[in-house]
Order: structure tokens, then C-alpha cells, then sequence
């Protein structure tokens, strides 16, 4: 996949400019950036939430411009904004999506049966949402993307406010994705999570992406050992 | 776009719409107490101050009563006037509402009533414009000089050798012929279109601000953007649940009102028969009158009235009904 943006508006503000890079299915690629790099646009933009100005990329082989519905279907978008509707319950949300996907009748049980058991989310399934701890959100959240079971996983600053705890569990979550086979793209502006989670690394500053590539290929390129001494060096060397 | 997608939607909605207390309120609660809350309480506090002008009487002032000692008496003895002594400062207490009214009289006045002139003596009535309770004296004033207006006529009459029927050469008798539920359909007719618009916007008011700007707020907007679902769908399904909401309201209000108003004209069917003014309403009338314009709706509201006409519940001098003329006016409250 290969993917190219230019800025987001005809304004002034160039939130993404001219990003490139390609992820392939079992691997996970982690956009490592500051507060308003450009990251949430990125994601954004590859899960259709929002239209390229220019460029475009292909996602599980479908052009976010010319088939967003297909990209939709084919992605689980999770973002630390997203929230659940509250006055929903954790079954009747994961139906939605689900038919919102496509799926019903014994199918669509199915598959909501099954993940509430791989997320241990049935003890609570028909308690509303605006009732759950925010680790119990966290999964009905989970559950919800995984609905589709789609190829491709996009994860934007997952583990951001979140306890020690629930931040593992969406970090194993991520590397079950991998091993399922899913493509996994994540953002985070925390090193080390990146450093233990992420097959490939793009590093993108100020909507432009300085450099991509695997840790060690980074560390060879800049000669350090620390992925932040990595960021660091990379962000001030660029104009 | 795809009905089924925009049915999953719309059940979605619906279910966290009923869910929502703050919606049942607005599309439901609130519009069934609205009219018994108006109707009563408005009819309760317009009754309370009325009573207690009546009690107080118009406060009210005579300047140059010398010039009309006879008519200044029977002012005195007049029931719901008050007369004070006289002052220079009337302008600043009628402004200051501590007087109703000031009459100047002016010289000669009483001679002056006796013979006939061109230019008949003027009697000045200060007050304040527009302030209920100054209008009230005005009004009471009036009473009085126009007593002895005919007192006046009456005697010049009588001085000629004439009675009063030669000033009434012929007389007019307006009679209604239409069926009294014909009367009500006109005045509800004309003022349903109105209170529909009204009441739509109410209802819908707090789940369109829910499902927009709600769902933004609370970030639930990214999930469903980021599903299959196409705008459009998204769009429409939600356009229909605010359409719902507003067609409840419209329904659940308009019987609230069909119910509000038909006990009260029980009674006001009974004053009816002993006074012959025509005036019928019934929850059925006011049922038939909403279901004709729900499916006309998409005419305008132009075309709506004309159906009414049809059905035969005369809305079609809407603009007549909405006047509200004061004599129909006397059955809604019955009693003068």
C-alpha cells in the first residue's frame, strides 16, 4: 500500500503533507510524533473520517477516494475520542456496528457471542455504557471494531489516558492483531511503546514524515540507540 | 441509498432517543402539560388581577368639577371609580401609575350640554396609554359620560316633542347560520397551522440537537463516520427520528388540547344553550382537523385549510378564525 497525502485544506494549515509508506499484512506500523504532528489527521484520513486534498492510498486494495465505503468496511478504527453511546448497552452497540457492517441474524450472534467471551465483556453486555468503568468501555470498544473482523487495524494513541493496566490489555490486544495476520497501523507519541509494539517506525513531524524504516534501520541511520534520542536528533535536524 | 442501512439507524436512534430523559420531556412530557398549564394558569392569573381591578376600583381625578357638579356626583356614586382630591401633578402621578386618570372639565360646561352649539364643550380624559389599568378607568369614565350623554339626547328629544326612535331609522340583526362545530373548526382551523409549526420545532428540537452536536461532543460521531454506513444513510436516518419527534409532539399536543379545551366547553355548551352563541368542539373534531393536515402536509398549509373546508370543519378564512373574535371569545371563558 502506498499512500500520499497533501494538506488536508485548501487553508493554510498543511496538517499532513506528502505522506508515504506502506504496511504490510502481520505487521504492525507504528507513526511516532508530538502533540499536532499530524498523526490523528493521517489515521483519519485512512479511515475515510476525512478527504485527501490530494493523493490518495489504498487500503486492504480499495482507493479511500474512490471506494470509502469499502475501506470502512475492511477497517476497525479506535481512537482514544471515540466514545460509546451511552445509553446503549454493550450488546446492543456491538449489534449496531455489526449491522451497520452487514452482518444479522445467527451470524451476527455469532460473532458478538464469540467476542464477548475472548473480551470477558458478558458479565456486563446488557448494562448500559454510561454505567461501565472505562476499562469495561475499552473493551465493549475493542469489541466493536473487531465486529467486521477486518483486515486492517488502525489505532490512534489507544493507550493515551489510560491506567497501567488497561494499557496492557490494548497492548496485547495490538499484538494479537498482528498475529491474527491483521495489518495494524498506530499512532502514539510514547517511545516505548513503540519501541516494543512496532515492526516499522515513520516519524513524522509537523505533517511531513522525516524518516521511515525498522528501529534498526534508524538506528543505523542516525547512530543512536534510543528511539527518542532517534526522534530527537531527527525532528531538530529537520528545517 | 440503502433503506436497510437507514432502518438499522433509525432503530438505533430511536432506542437511545426513548432512553433519553431530557427527549421524552420535550417531545412528550412538556407538550401534554402545556396547554392545561396555560390554559389554567393563564386563565388564573388574567381572573386574579382582573378581580383586584374591580376590587381597588380606578383611582381618578376631576379638574374643574364646579363646571359639572351633577355629572361629577354621579361619578362619585359610580361603583369602580374612585375619585381623589384634585392636584397640579396628575401628569407625573398617571405616569407614575399612583392615578388612573385625570378629567378636565372645561368652563361652563354644564351650561353649555344644555343648548345646542357647532362646537360642543370638550372634556379632556389624561392617561396613560396603553397601561391596562388606566384603560380600565378610561373605559369606566366613558361609562359614566356616555349615561349622560343619552340622558342629554333624551331630553333635547323630549324638548321637541320627539322620542328616541327617530335617531334609530332602521336596525341590523346578525344571525349564524353555519353548525356550531362548523364555528369551531374555523377558529381552530385557523389557529392550528401555527401552533403545529410551533409545536414540531419544540419536540424536535432537543433530538436534533442530540444526534448532531451530541454525537460530536461526545466523540460517538468518529465510530459511526468510520463504519460502512454512507453519509446519506446517516444523514436520513436521522433526519427521520427528528421527523418522528416532531410528529409525536404535534400528536401527543394537539390531544392534550383537543382534551384541555373540550371539558371546559361541556360547560361552555350548556352557557351556549341559554345564550345563543354558536361554538362546539369535540376531541373528535379536533383529531380530524390534525389527520387532514398531517397528509396534506406536503401541499402547504394554504392547501391544508382548503381540505378542511372540504372535510367539512370550515378552516378556510383561517385568518378570520385566528381573530378570535370577542363574542366567541365569551365561550372559552364563559360569562361576561
Amino acid at each position: 500500500m502506498t499512500k500520499v497525502f497533501r494538506d488536508r485544506k485548501g487553508g493554510d494549515i498543511r496538517a499532513v503533507h506528502g505522506i508515504t509508506f506502506r504496511c504490510q499484512p502481520g505487521q504492525i506500523y507504528g507513526l511516532l510524533g508530538a502533540n499536532g504532528a499530524g498523526k490523528t489527521t493521517a489515521l483519519r484520513l485512512l479511515a475515510t473520517i476525512l478527504q485527501p486534498t490530494d493523493g490518495t492510498a489504498r487500503v486492504a486494495g480499495f482507493d479511500i477516494r474512490e471506494q470509502p465505503e469499502k475501506v470502512r468496511a475492511s477497517v476497525g478504527f479506535l481512537s482514544t475520542a471515540t466514545a460509546l453511546y451511552g445509553r446503549l448497552t454493550p450488546r446492543e452497540t456491538v449489534e449496531y456496528f455489526g449491522r451497520l457492517n452487514g452482518l444479522n441474524g445467527d451470524k451476527l450472534r455469532r460473532r458478538t457471542e464469540e467476542l464477548f467471551a475472548l473480551l470477558e465483556i458478558n458479565e456486563f453486555a446488557d448494562r448500559r455504557c454510561d454505567k461501565l468503568s472505562t476499562g469495561m468501555k475499552q473493551k465493549v470498544s475493542i469489541a466493536r471494531t473487531l465486529v467486521h473482523d477486518p483486515p486492517v487495524m488502525i489505532f490512534d494513541e489507544p493507550t493515551l489516558g489510560l491506567d497501567v493496566m488497561a494499557a496492557r490489555t490494548i497492548v496485547g490486544f495490538i499484538r494479537d492483531c498482528r498475529s491474527c495476520g491483521k495489518t495494524v497501523i498506530f499512532s502514539s507519541h510514547v517511545m516505548s511503546e513503540v519501541q516494543k509494539l512496532c515492526d516499522y517506525i515513520g516519524i513524522i513531524h509537523q505533517g511531513r514524515l522525516l524518516a521511515g524504516g525498522s528501529l534498526a534501520e534508524l538506528r543505523q541511520r542516525t547512530r543512536q540507540a534510543d528511539l527518542e534520542e532517534i526522534f530527537i536528533q531527527m525532528v531538530e535536524a529537520a528545517p | 441509498m440503502n433503506l436497510t442501512r437507514v432502518g438499522i439507524i433509525y432503530r438505533k436512534e430511536l432506542i437511545d432517543a426513548l432512553r433519553d430523559r431530557r427527549t421524552i420531556i420535550s417531545t412528550i412530557v412538556l407538550p401534554i402539560l402545556m396547554f392545561p398549564l396555560l390554559t389554567l394558569g393563564f386563565g388564573f392569573v388574567a381572573g386574579k388581577s382582573l378581580q383586584k381591578v374591580e376590587r381597588e376600583g380606578s383611582t381618578i381625578m376631576l379638574l374643574g368639577e364646579t363646571n359639572a357638579p351633577a355629572l361629577a356626583k354621579t361619578m362619585r356614586e359610580t361603583d369602580g371609580i374612585r375619585v381623589v382630591a384634585p392636584s397640579e401633578d396628575y401628569v407625573v402621578l398617571i405616569s407614575e401609575k399612583k392615578l388612573r386618570a385625570a378629567v378636565e372639565f372645561p368652563p361652563n360646561f354644564e351650561q353649555e350640554t344644555r343648548m345646542t352649539s357647532d362646537k360642543p364643550p370638550q372634556v379632556k380624559i389624561y392617561n396613560f396609554e396603553g397601561e391596562t389599568r388606566s384603560q380600565v378607568a378610561v373605559r369606566n369614565v366613558q361609562k359614566v359620560f356616555d349615561d349622560y350623554r343619552k340622558q342629554l339626547v333624551a331630553a333635547r328629544l323630549a324638548e321637541s316633542g320627539l322620542t328616541k326612535d327617530v335617531l334609530k331609522p332602521f336596525a341590523t340583526k346578525q344571525e349564524n347560520v353555519a353548525a356550531p362545530e362548523k364555528v369551531s373548526g374555523n377558529v381552530i382551523g385557523g389557529l392550528f397551522p401555527y401552533l403545529i409549526i410551533f409545536l414540531c420545532f419544540m419536540g424536535s428540537l432537543a433530538p436534533a440537537i442530540d444526534l448532531t452536536a451530541g454525537e460530536k461532543e461526545r466523540g460517538t460521531i468518529e465510530t459511526i463516520l468510520a463504519s460502512p454506513v454512507s453519509r446519506l444513510d446517516l444523514v436520513v436516518g436521522k433526519f427521520l427520528i427528528v421527523f418522528t419527534a416532531s410528529i409525536v409532539t404535534a400528536v401527543v399536543s394537539l390531544a392534550s388540547f383537543a382534551l384541555t379545551f373540550s371539558l371546559p366547553f361541556v360547560v361552555a355548551r350548556e352557557f351556549a344553550q341559554r345564550n345563543p352563541v354558536p361554538f362546539d368542539i369535540s376531541v373528535k373534531g379536533v383529531a380530524s382537523v390534525l389527520l387532514m393536515m398531517l397528509f396534506e402536509d406536503d401541499q402547504g398549509s394554504a392547501q391544508l385549510c382548503l381540505t378542511a373546508d372540504a372535510v367539512g370543519v370550515d378552516a378556510g378564512h383561517g385568518r378570520d378564525g385566528a381573530g378570535f373574535r370577542p363574542e366567541r371569545g365569551a365561550c372559552v371563558h364563559p360569562g361576561p
